[in-house]
């Protein structure tokens, strides 16, 4: 095999909730009740936009959560030798940016190093000059002269493959529609072009236009330059932000996750027997509720950093390590934020248990169990998933705060919060270094932003108070 | 109302108890005394001596929670478990693992913090408010709209961009008030006007859009339909109607945080070198004082009850139809 | 006769967000001074759309499309809002259904009377004052200095609309618009409110227009009917007139739909077809279902320790036996106890005392397997069709629940040829069962509500309201269904409502509950024309009767 899998904890989270959310997806199609407040989310220009972002930045993660060992050129014997680096399908793709890395600092797009060094050329002269950088482009004889006209030439060579790529999308998707439809192709292209379908298929193709020129330009830009500068250390920045995607939609899905059980189960449970099992549950999150979530998550991180410190050895990689202290966070992020949703659903119960329709299943002597899996559960799922997808930007914001105080992510794993944190202090230097802050800004933003207004359109369509559906 | 006040506080206690062995599982026994002393003196190269050193200048070097070496009360007193723990119920946190008085620490660092935190909170209070207001006069408009879509941008940049960004803008680009530090008495206000402003416009966003939800929703109940069929201008329901029903969730949603205000705010106030108690918490935290971490985590959940307390009371304050009993 | 109000040609569009609904049609109609006009209608008919659109206080979806309303011959909807201020709540005043929830509820009373007092006239705040202690005093209100310093949920319902006729009169208004004022009250405060209307109105020589779906109501207070629907009027008449003989074919119908001691054995609202009245039941069997000195008390709670400081005693100590065959009525105004009888026979709640005796065995008394035999026997259809049905359910299922948790030996294909017939029995489409509830209207759904509880073959069924959210020519359906499925399946029903013409068109027997006891009971004869308790004689003459021909 030219590589060796490799499946961290994280990873098999991350795939088994990517199977989750598509047997719902599977599950809602069948369904008109569940179906109707979705296609009214994706019917909405806001939506559907916002949809294409979010699964744009979901599918760089799933991308970056496939791992493996690569394969070595030395072979012993008849085996195979594989690196013990962990990379994943996302860096493979990456390869020019995850490789080429400079000595120091370097402005975005710039062919020279930030800093000025001594350079002694070869007849013994030296001199203080900014030097060439190795990989930043380095195929320029002269950059002050060349670099604009090259860099309009890469630029309209990713916009080619962009558009290209764009119009593969949107000709796939035209013909299967048609295809679903069972309409003639003619019938449906006026239709699109007409705008006079149900869905706004022009916002959406503008969108989906939009990130396949970005992605296609920045990759083949970013082949050649360092399209937001490089770190400290010579890092490529673009690269550094695009890895810290799975980081930030991590936390934000895998923390739902890991809350969503406890929280459905304890509220129905509160809110449908109440009695002791109510003045239980509502003790453990009203104790829960009052430690500050700050504190309480920087106390339980201290405490990991405290145990994997003294455990240094049980951890085969830093890649491994990095990914404990990862799903940790999403642990403890996820117990400080569970009690919110099971309040909600403790009133929401308590409501529903008073409904007709579950004094008519009592009526007929259904077990209690049965009462709070059909009649129950279903009803309050529009709140499930209000709260989950309201959540999600939350968490996104939190991760950053958290690693800035170095109570989040180990300091080795890519995201946004470390990258602030330790861009931060170049901000004093002069001129500033300014690209790893702005590059953190623009990708944490936009997924945020779209999350949010995401988050606005699902409640406007599920809030039965809101939209007047049942 | 006062027997409610007496089961409320009643109330706490088991609340109390609660955090009290949460926070002395999370300190003491997931991880032992002798590992955080390797984790700080460095495992590596570190003797029992130290380690043992290290835990008695602590107090750490004690039982858990029975002592068989002495005799009478004294087992259970000389625990880490009453040492350290039951002590906070009367607020005695002790002192710090750098060896200083937490409570001190506490009292003098408060005032800072509040300093920040109230100007901060009313302010806030204020223009939030009125923006709300006016996005709800103008409702289903594309004022209305586009306002929202702000609020939604607003709110979805990080604190720590308006930090950052306010700081560079206006601390290094036009040099109108120094970046950070502290100073006592009026000198104070130069320092506290560039976080309190950050503070402020870091919250629009969120807060703005929430009130605008509370004043939509009140709008649509039936007294404003009879306040209009009075003859009620428009300007008199908002304010003399809407307002007055919408400050109700408004308020009592304030007061809860009110106690937690002496907190003070972790990010503003180590980006801006504020001592207060958030600066004082970050720097334990980064120092793994164990100490002042578990001594801050209690004193939050204490004011946190209080404010739950509060909350309650104002209720009956500000709202005719709610009698505690 | 002076004409104070003229609407010519009125629309108005309701803007939903995916289509336009056209709630009111062209409608025109004239009130004159001192004339009450009754808007009447069904849900959905665009009497209220039309109420608001005269006042300008529309909703922001909606929006008047064409027409004028003139006031004393100044259009209305010409206007600027700022001159329609002075007109609102001086020259037109308001009333609206709803008083739980139309009066401001953190503002004393006397301010909001004295709020509308001061927007329109220049008077002092003493005068101001004097003028609504005068108020309180002519609404009736018990004591009108206390009563202007409380809030309005230290008030009943009845007490607040008094409040709400109040604000509305407080500047001599030349036209009152009640919208649905007595719909939320019971009949005996319904009649009060209905008399101080009418007397006030008379008093002040105002022009009324009264909206309401209650015949009953429209023929005690109205000098003239004007019938809606779909956002157009049907029929415009003088009240007399009217009853006598309605013109329009849907008027015919309301009137018919209407139940009553005469219909008894007639299908209602199609007077062709008679049912057989004199069912199989046989009056020497022995009772099927019979309830002893039931007693019913909800612990109150207070104190440091929550210690049960006294008991809210809903039911206390009721009687009565339901025979094979046979429909009880058990009749009372809300908060009589009437629901909770029903929900303890069921054993929904916990009993505190007192035996329910079911074919021969003590319900209170059976465990587990027992209880979930008796269960089968024992069904129950409640009043809201919208919260009965579980929204998350195909209506096959909701029906197949119940044959499921009380007959698990049956086959899943007999199961679904009982549901072909049950749903053909309530006369619903066989598709129906692949559907979800809220695909149907509230009768669909109140008649699969009825289909659930046949599922089980009950031998009584507990009807918990069942028709009073319905409109009236939709509860005649309903009513009818009830009737034929009787006849065929010879059940006991226990009917439990607060409407008295139900109760004289259906009931076999009746029993009136007032505060947690009966009063009075006796066949439906007997009781309804020769009342000998003094409770049932005023419920029985508060309810507004519709006397036709």
């Amino acid at each position: 095999m030219p590589f060796q899998p490799v499946i961290l904890i994280t990873d098999a989270l991350f795939f088994l909730l990517t199977a989750v959310l598509v047997i719902f997806v599977l599950m809602i199609r069948t369904r008109p009740h569940l179906k109707r407040p979705w296609q009214k989310v994706i019917q909405r220009s806001t939506g559907a936009v916002s949809l294409c972002v979010l699964l744009t930045y979901y599918a760089v993660a799933l991308l970056d959560s496939m791992h493996f060992h690569p394969r070595l050129d030395t072979q012993v014997a008849a085996e195979y030798q594989y690196a013990n680096e962990i990379v994943s399908v996302l860096d493979v793709i990456m390869t020019p940016m995850r490789t080429q890395v400079e000595k120091t600092f370097s402005a975005p797009l710039s062919a020279y190093s930030f800093s000025k060094e001594m350079i002694q050329y070869d007849d013994g002269r030296v001199e203080h000059v900014y030097p060439r950088l190795k990989y930043g482009g380095a195929h320029l004889s002269d950059p002050g002269i060349e670099k604009l006209a090259d860099l309009g030439q890469l630029l309209l060579r990713g916009i080619a493959l962009g558009l290209f790529g764009w119009a593969v999308i949107m000709g796939t998707f035209i013909l299967l529609s048609t295809a679903s439809s069972g309409q003639a192709l003619k019938h449906q292209l006026h239709t699109m072009i007409k705008d006079k379908s149900d869905y706004p298929i022009g916002a959406v193709s503008v969108t989906l236009g939009l990130i396949a020129v970005l992605i296609a330009s920045s990759m083949v830009v970013g082949s050649q330059y360092h399209l937001f500068g490089t770190d400290k250390v010579g890092q490529d920045v673009f690269y550094q932000a695009i890895k810290s995607i799975r980081t930030g939609v991590l936390i934000g899905a895998l923390t739902t996750l890991v809350m969503l059980p406890v929280a459905i189960i304890l509220g129905s449970m509160a809110g449908f027997f109440r009695g002791w099992v109510d003045d239980v549950i509502q003790y453990i999150y009203t104790t829960l509720n009052s430690i500050p979530n700050v504190l309480l998550i920087a106390a339980s991180v201290l405490l990991i950093q405290v145990y994997m410190n003294n455990n240094a050895d049980s951890f085969d990689s830093l890649t491994e390590r990095a990914d404990m202290r990862l799903l940790f966070l999403c642990l403890i992020l996820g117990i400080t934020s569970w009690t919110g949703l099971c309040r909600l659903l403790r009133a929401e119960t308590f409501k529903l248990r008073e409904m007709e329709y579950i004094q008519a299943a009592t009526a007929f002597g259904v077990s209690k169990y049965k009462i709070l899996a059909r009649h129950i559960m279903p009803n309050f799922m529009h709140i499930v998933l209000i709260t989950v997808v309201i959540d999600f930007s939350g968490l996104v914001l939190a991760e950053a705060v958290l690693s800035y105080i170095n109570i989040g992510v180990d300091p080795a794993t890519n995201s946004w919060g470390n990258m602030i944190n330790q861009a931060r202090l170049e901000m004093a230097r002069e001129p500033v270094v300014w690209w790893s802050l702005s590059a953190a800004f623009i990708f944490m933003f936009v997924l945020v932003l779209f999350a949010n207004l995401f988050a606005d359109v699902v409640r406007d369509a599920l809030d039965p108070r809101v939209s007047g559906s049942d | 109302m006062i027997s409610y006040i007496i089961r409320r506080v009643l109330y706490a206690i088991p609340i109390l108890i609660g955090i009290n062995v949460i926070t002395f599982l999370l300190f003491f026994v997931v991880n032992s005394p002798d590992d955080m002393a390797m984790s700080q003196l460095g495992q590596k190269y570190t003797t029992e001596q130290q380690i043992e050193d290290w835990k008695r200048e602590r107090g750490y070097h004690l039982p858990l929670f029975h002592n068989p070496s002495v005799t009478g009360m004294a087992q259970l007193q000389e625990t880490i478990f009453y040492q350290k723990s039951v002590r906070l119920f009367v607020f005695d946190f002790g002192s710090s693992d750098s060896g200083r008085d937490i409570s001190y620490d506490i009292s003098q660092r408060m005032w800072p913090s509040l300093a920040i935190a109230i100007p901060n909170l009313l302010v806030g209070l204020l223009v939030t408010i009125s923006f709300a207001l006016l996005i709800a006069f103008f409702r289903a408009t594309y004022i209305d709209y586009w306002s929202v879509i702000i609020c939604v941008a607003l709110m979805s940049i990080s604190t720590l961009f308006y930090i950052i960004g306010g700081q560079f803008v206006v601390g290094k680009l036009m040099r109108i008030v120094p970046i950070s530090g502290y100073d006592i008495g009026l000198e104070a206000i130069k320092f506290l006007l560039l976080p309190v402003i950050i503070g402020i416009i870091s919250g629009i966003g969120a807060s703005t859009r929430w009130y605008r939800t509370i004043f939509l929703e009140e709008m649509n109940k039936d007294y404003v339909r009879t306040a209009r069929s009075k003859g009620v201008s428009e300007t008199r329901v908002m304010f003399a109607h809407v307002l007055r029903n919408a400050m109700i969730p408004i308020l009592t949603g304030v007061v809860v945080v009110l106690p937690l205000l002496f907190m003070g705010s972790l990010l503003t106030e180590n980006f801006f070198g504020i001592p207060g108690l958030g600066s004082y918490t970050i720097d334990a935290i980064n120092r793994q004082d164990f100490a002042i971490v578990r001594s801050m985590v209690y004193l939050g959940s204490v004011l946190y009850i209080i404010g739950l307390l509060l909350t309650d009371i104002s209720y009956t304050l500000v709202d005719p139809r709610i009698r505690l009993s | 006769m002076n004409t104070l109000l003229h609407i010519d040609n009125l629309s108005t569009d309701i803007q939903l967000s995916d289509r336009i609904i056209p709630a009111v049609k062209r409608v025109s109609l004239q009130v004159h001074q001192g004339e009450t006009v009754a808007l009447v209608g069904e849900s959905g008919s665009g009497k209220s759309i039309t109420a608001l659109s005269i006042a300008r206080l529309l909703p922001d979806a909606g929006r008047v499309t064409s027409g004028q309303v003139l006031l004393h011959n100044e259009n209305l909807l010409a206007k600027s809002e700022r001159a329609m201020r002075s007109i609102r709540g001086n020259r037109i005043a308001m009333i609206f259904q709803e008083p739980m929830t139309s009066l401001n509820p953190v503002v004393k009373i006397g301010q909001q009377i004295i709020e509308s007092i001061l927007l329109h006239e220049r008077l002092s705040k003493t005068q101001a004052k004097q003028r609504c202690l005068s108020l309180l005093d002519a609404v009736g209100l018990p004591e009108p200095a206390r009563n202007m310093a409380e809030y309005p949920h230290q008030l009943s319902g009845g007490m607040r609309q008094r409040v709400m006729i109040a604000i509305a009169l407080a500047t001599n208004p030349e036209l009152l618009i009640a919208d649905e004022p007595t719909t939320a009250l019971d009949v005996t405060i319904q009649a009060q409110v209905l008399a101080l209307l009418k007397s006030l109105q008379e008093q002040r020589n105002m022009g009324m227009i009264f909206i309401t779906h209650d015949l009953g109501v429209v023929q005690q207070i109205a000098d003239r009917v004007i019938v809606m629907r779909h956002g157009e009027i049907v029929e415009n008449a003088l009240s007399a007139d009217f009853f006598k003989a309605p013109q329009h074919a849907y008027s015919q119908q309301l009137l018919n739909a209407l139940p009553s001691m005469e219909k008894r054995g007639l299908k209602l609202s199609d007077h062709t077809h008679s049912v057989d009245q004199q069912n199989s039941a046989d009056f020497s069997q022995q009772a099927i279902l019979k309830v002893d000195h039931l007693v019913v008390h909800f612990p109150i709670k207070a104190g440091v320790l929550k210690t049960t400081v006294g008991h809210v005693k809903a039911v206390n100590g009721v009687s009565f036996e339901l025979n094979p065959g046979r429909t009880l009525a058990l009749v009372g105004e809300s908060g009589c106890g009437k629901t909770t009888v029903g929900k303890s026979i069921l054993q929904l709640l916990s009993v505190t005392a007192g035996a329910i005796e079911f074919s021969g065995d003590n319900l209170l008394a059976l465990k587990g397997e027992q209880l979930l035999n008796k269960r089968r026997d024992l069904q129950i259809i409640f009043q809201d069709p919208y919260s009965s049905l579980n929204p998350r359910m195909l209506i096959g299922d909701i029906i197949e629940e119940g044959m499921i948790a009380l007959g698990a030996d049956s086959l899943a294909s007999e199961r679904s040829a009982e549901i072909d017939e049950l749903l053909h029995q309530v006369g619903l489409p066989e598709d129906a069962r692949n559907r979800y509830p809220h695909e149907f209207s509230g009768g669909q759904r109140q008649r699969i509500c009825i289909a659930r509880a046949l599922a089980v073959k009950p031998k009584v069924i507990i009807c918990d309201e069942p028709t009073s959210a319905l409109d009236v020519s939709v509860q005649a359906q309903v009513l009818n269904l009830l009737k034929d499925l009787q006849n065929k399946l010879g059940m006991s029903y226990l009917f439990i409502t607060h409407d008295m013409a139900v109760v004289s068109y259906l009931a076999d027997d009746v029993a009136v509950m007032n505060e947690g006891v009966i009063v009075e009971q006796g066949s439906v004869q007997e009781v309804l024309t020769q009342p000998k308790h003094a409770y049932t004689k005023r419920l029985l003459s508060a309810v507004p009767h519709v006397s036709t021909g």
